[in-house]
């Protein structure tokens, strides 16, 4: 489609870089080296822009156009013009230009199912979807990109920057507005994975659901501040002791006995080189103690370091929990 | 729940049986040749679970009738033995298991009393005690007012003394049974939980005192009872209400009337959590302090599970001193720590309930 739209020398002050309403990429700041590589090779792929009632709109290629506007002594720049009637082939080409270059960001997958949601539903969306998206997307998961892209502003900003996945972002979609702002929140100071994201979602909203309170409450709860207010330096490490805060709250009784048994393991086991194996959850009863030795010598003395330790008392209370 | 529909299998040859459901219900029974048709219909429904519970089918068990409890693996099972005569339930209970065990949930009810008695007549003919149930795929007497099933398996049973029936049910069904001569070989069992989660856990299911009257009259009939205490739910103040069923269960009926009484506490598959969260936003049950078991279920962290269990069996013990508790599902600490024992052996279980079975029921204590 696009090898019959013609190439035209344009002015770059005709181009209207303020609408957006193609681009589903991130904004970039530092165009240095674009801008660089314009100067000394000029243009390898000339940008797309339709040619809109209001002047053109950049479609495809807004980083190039930056670039080449900061050139002080440019006026023009050439461009793949797209017709007027053709606003729907240029939402496809906005997306399949970066989708056929390398696989789109979460942040810009939302974003492209949103502008291509102006011009067909999921189930179309889907159908086309290896065309546009250089992969095949399903409609469930078209819908709930869709949800996505309603969350507030700042979701999308943490989507974009890595601070919430695809996945967590779904699920926030599935609650009230209260929940999702203290979610964002809370995920705005902090550095966690997908899956952690998730378990702090789940023990947030589910001591909430179990103890009939609303999230800002658990939010503003002494604890969590004061984890979150914690001046650690490491956003990541912050994302732990929140999980681990959010985990103690809706676990009390498992995670009580888990720090009890933990202490016990650091009296029993002090100068020792032996390793504990506790049943998962405190399900089983089947413990084990392991221990490396390179000679007959190392064996006995960590056998008799065993025997001492039947007698130790921390040992009968990890075992009765 | 309501029946809106009736499809039945177009292989099945209308007779007295099939007849008596269908004027009962007063529906006219649309026929299907395949059962995928009544899948469809149920998979496409915005609620799938709901669909299949207004919506009857009626077809001959093409498995297998009579089958061995899967139980769990890692935990203790009774080795009961399952009398396959419909799946799924009318009620709507938030914690159902059945909701996730089927793919799709189908309300089927075999028809076929002839098919029934076959391999209940092969059972009758073998040295050994059976304890047999309808209750684990569906509920037991939900069809009572509108089959003969019930009591066509009452009077059975009767006639013969190493089988023992159990009808397990949360239902009040029990009209057509009253008078029947029933010959101590028909447990009726009912499950019973707190009002607090009857309430708001069991939807259509009747009251606990409804259920305990209902216990009263067959006890005051012959009937020998059970009482099922599951799920167990934990919940602030669930330790108070238990021990008010178990005064209410000894208020209503005589321990000697009791079989068995069991204990298990809630406990599902991973993949029911969302479907309660889905059908049932109000609930709270599945947000326990749940740990994945050693069967990939999840299950109330132990030390929880066997705090509610040693009130409970003392108090019980206290009321009933010989009446048979046991656990379902559960594993060697849990035994011992709440009842001082565990039956270690393969079918060691088994055979404590044989024994109580036999005593109840009057099935010939030579077989033990």
């Amino acid at each position: 489609m696009n090898s019959f739209n013609p190439v035209r020398s344009i002015s770059l002050t005709d181009i209207r870089l303020d609408d957006t309403r193609f681009q589903i990429t991130a904004r970039e700041e530092n165009l240095s080296s674009l801008t660089r590589s314009i100067k000394t090779v000029g243009l390898v792929c000339f940008p797309t822009v339709w040619a809109a009632d209001t002047g053109f709109v950049p479609v495809s290629g807004f980083r190039r156009i930056q670039a080449v506007q900061s050139f002080s002594e440019t006026e023009k720049i050439d461009c793949r013009i797209m017709p007027a009637d053709a606003e729907m082939a240029c939402a496809m080409q906005a997306v399949a230009d970066n989708a056929f270059a390398r696989e789109l960001t979460p942040a810009e997958q939302v974003r492209a199912v949103k502008l291509m949601n102006r011009f067909m539903d999921p189930a179309q969306m889907a159908r086309q979807s290896l065309g546009i998206f250089n992969r095949q997307l399903n409609q469930g998961f078209i819908a709930a990109l869709l949800a996505v892209s309603t969350l507030p502003p700042e979701a999308m900003i943490l989507l974009e920057n890595g601070n919430l996945g695809l996945k967590p972002a779904r699920r926030l979609t599935g609650y009230d507005k209260d929940t999702i702002d203290v979610l964002i929140h809370i995920f705005s100071r902090i550095k966690a994975s997908s899956g952690k994201q998730l378990d702090i979602i789940t023990c947030l909203t589910e001591v909430c659901k179990i103890e009939h309170i609303r999230p800002g409450t658990l939010f503003e709860e002494n604890g969590l501040q004061a984890v979150l207010k914690r001046d650690t330096g490491d956003p990541g490490q912050k994302g732990d002791q929140v999980r681990q805060y959010l985990f103690r709250r809706r676990f009390p009784n498992l995670e009580q006995t888990r720090q009890r048994i933990k202490s016990g393991l650091g009296r029993l086991l002090s100068g020792k080189s032996l390793r504990f194996h506790l049943p998962e959850n405190f399900e089983s009863t089947v413990y084990g103690v392991s221990f490396d030795f390179t000679s007959l010598d190392e064996f006995r003395n960590q056998a008799q370091v065993l025997r001492s330790m039947a007698d130790h008392p921390d040992l009968k209370g990890i075992l009765e929990r | 729940m309501t029946i809106k529909q009736v499809v039945m299998d177009s292989s099945l040859e209308v007779c007295q049986e099939i007849d008596e459901i269908l004027s009962r219900l007063s529906l006219k029974p649309e026929t299907v040749a395949d059962p995928r048709m009544v899948y469809d219909r149920i998979n496409q429904a915005r609620d799938p679970i709901s669909e299949a519970k207004s919506l009857l089918y009626i077809t001959r068990n093409k498995g297998a009738v009579v089958r061995p409890c899967p139980g769990t693996s890692h935990y203790t099972c009774c080795d009961y033995t399952i009398l396959h005569t419909g799946t799924f339930c009318t009620m709507d209970c938030a914690y159902c298991i059945l909701q996730a065990y089927f793919h799709p949930p189908v309300l089927q009810y075999f028809a076929g009393l002839d098919q029934i008695k076959q391999s209940l007549t092969h059972l009758f003919s073998q040295n050994r005690i059976f304890r047999i149930g309808t209750g684990e795929y569906t509920d037991s007497l939900i069809w009572e007012r509108f089959t003969p099933g019930p009591r066509f398996l009452v009077d059975l049973f009767a006639k013969q003394s190493n089988c023992l029936l159990e009808l397990k049910t949360k239902t009040v069904n029990v009209e057509s049974l009253l008078n029947l001569d029933h010959n101590r070989k028909t447990v009726l069992a009912w499950s019973v939980n707190t009002p607090a989660i009857i309430r708001s856990e069991e939807k259509g299911a009747t009251r606990l005192e409804t259920r305990l009257k209902a216990a009263k009259r067959c006890e005051a009939k012959g009937y020998p009872l059970a009482f099922h205490f599951d799920p167990l739910v934990l919940y602030d103040g669930c330790e108070a209400d238990y021990a008010r069923v178990v005064h209410d269960i000894f208020s209503h009926v005589r321990p000697e009337s009791i079989v068995w009484i069991s204990l298990g506490s809630f406990r599902f598959m991973p993949a029911l959590k969302s479907i309660i969260e889905k059908r049932f936003p109000s609930s709270t049950i599945c947000y326990g302090e749940f740990i994945l078991g050693l069967d990939n279920k999840m299950r109330y962290f132990k030390p929880l599970r066997i705090q509610l269990y040693q009130k409970l069996v003392t108090l019980i013990q206290e009321y009933a001193p010989n009446v048979r508790v046991y656990f379902c599902m559960e594993d060697q600490e849990v035994w011992e720590k709440t009842l001082g024992f565990f039956p270690r052996e393969k079918g060691e279980l088994g055979h404590l309930l044989d024994r109580s079975a036999v005593s109840h029921c009057r099935l010939n204590p030579n077989l033990l």
